[in-house]
């Protein structure tokens, strides 16, 4: 039975990994913003001449479920580091 | 970040230190600052009362600005309005030069990005500790005394977290967009990279430059709000 070089199987493993974070990490936020923006619109609908006071807000939840995937993706470039390509 | 050899309208020049790359990043970082020096010192030699189309768009940006600082922090945030307009106008400059053909973006780097959040984060750290002393810290140990020792740990984690998420937010959109408008014109040479470009000139950049600097206004109102709990 040939061994497997340990070196290929860390990097072979990195990869997966980085993608596996970046693609997950995304699922939160990318539901996160979705409630947000819906809630958004729909306040809209409800109250138009609350859209600039709203607006604001919306966008201070969107930065915040954002962060999420920003952290998946740090770990997903320190993953990529490791690949040694 | 890349190593690839890319094409610049300025020449690298051989800076001490610095690899060209970097040495591109502050170039483009001082013409986006000669693009604004430039833009305002023409809007503001001629000011009108029945205003022109540069000295309009000045005034646009500046009522924008002060409509959301007064929505968040009401009048007296208007003390730091040349901090937040600062960044937005910059990050607003710096996005958009990206755009033209042999032009790069200084915030595709996350130094350029680093640098305005760790000014941020100092500036509201110093303005805490000089408002209220040593009260500031006691935000760090939470509502109950006795969770105190745990709220310590978390409380700091999430304070350091901030100027990283700051930072990594803009350069990921900045980067990523870039990175998908070079795969995009390796796949069609014509037509599709144009509909990216202009979802990133039309969304992506002017969302970016309001997100950074409308957090900074948050946690310096944060960081010199009267204790109420939060």
């Amino acid at each position: 039975m040939d061994s497997i070089d340990p070196k290929m199987l860390t990097a072979a493993a990195s990869a997966l990994g980085a993608g596996l974070a970046i693609g997950l990490g995304a699922i939160g936020s990318g539901i996160g913003i979705g409630i947000a923006a819906s809630k958004f619109i729909e306040s809209i609908a409800r109250q138009p001449e609350s859209e600039g006071k709203t607006r604001t807000w919306f966008f201070m939840a969107y930065a915040l479920c954002e962060t999420q995937t920003i952290f998946a993706l740090l770990i997903a470039f320190i993953l990529l580091g490791k690949t040694g390509g | 970040m890349s190593s690839d050899v890319e094409f610049s309208v300025l020449p690298a020049l051989n800076l001490p230190g610095l690899t060209s790359h970097q040495a591109l990043v502050v170039e483009y970082t001082w013409l986006s600052m000669a693009i604004i020096v430039v833009l305002l010192a023409i809007a503001i030699i001629s000011l009108k009362t029945v205003p022109g189309t540069l000295q309009n768009i000045f005034e646009m940006v500046v009522t924008f600005i002060e409509g959301y600082i007064t929505e968040i922090v009401g009048k007296k945030g208007l003390r730091y309005f040349p901090l937040v307009a600062t960044i937005f106008t910059f990050i607003l400059v710096a996005n958009y030069i990206g755009l033209i053909p042999g032009f790069m973006s200084p915030t595709a780097s996350i130094n350029t990005t680093a640098g305005m959040a760790i000014v941020v984060f100092v500036f509201y750290q110093y303005l805490g500790v000089s408002q209220k002393g040593i009260k500031y810290f006691k935000h760090f140990l939470g509502p109950i005394p006795v969770m105190a020792p745990l709220m310590i740990v978390m409380e700091t984690i999430s304070e350091l977290a901030r100027p990283v998420a700051l930072s990594v937010r803009l350069f990921a959109n900045i980067y990523g967009g870039e990175m998908i408008i070079k795969i995009l014109f390796g796949l069609f040479a014509i037509g599709v990279p144009v509909i990216w470009m202009a979802w990133d000139s039309l969304i992506t950049i002017p969302i970016q430059a309001f997100i950074f600097s409308l957090l900074t206004m948050v946690y310096v109102a944060g960081a010199v709000a009267a204790d109420e709990g939060h």
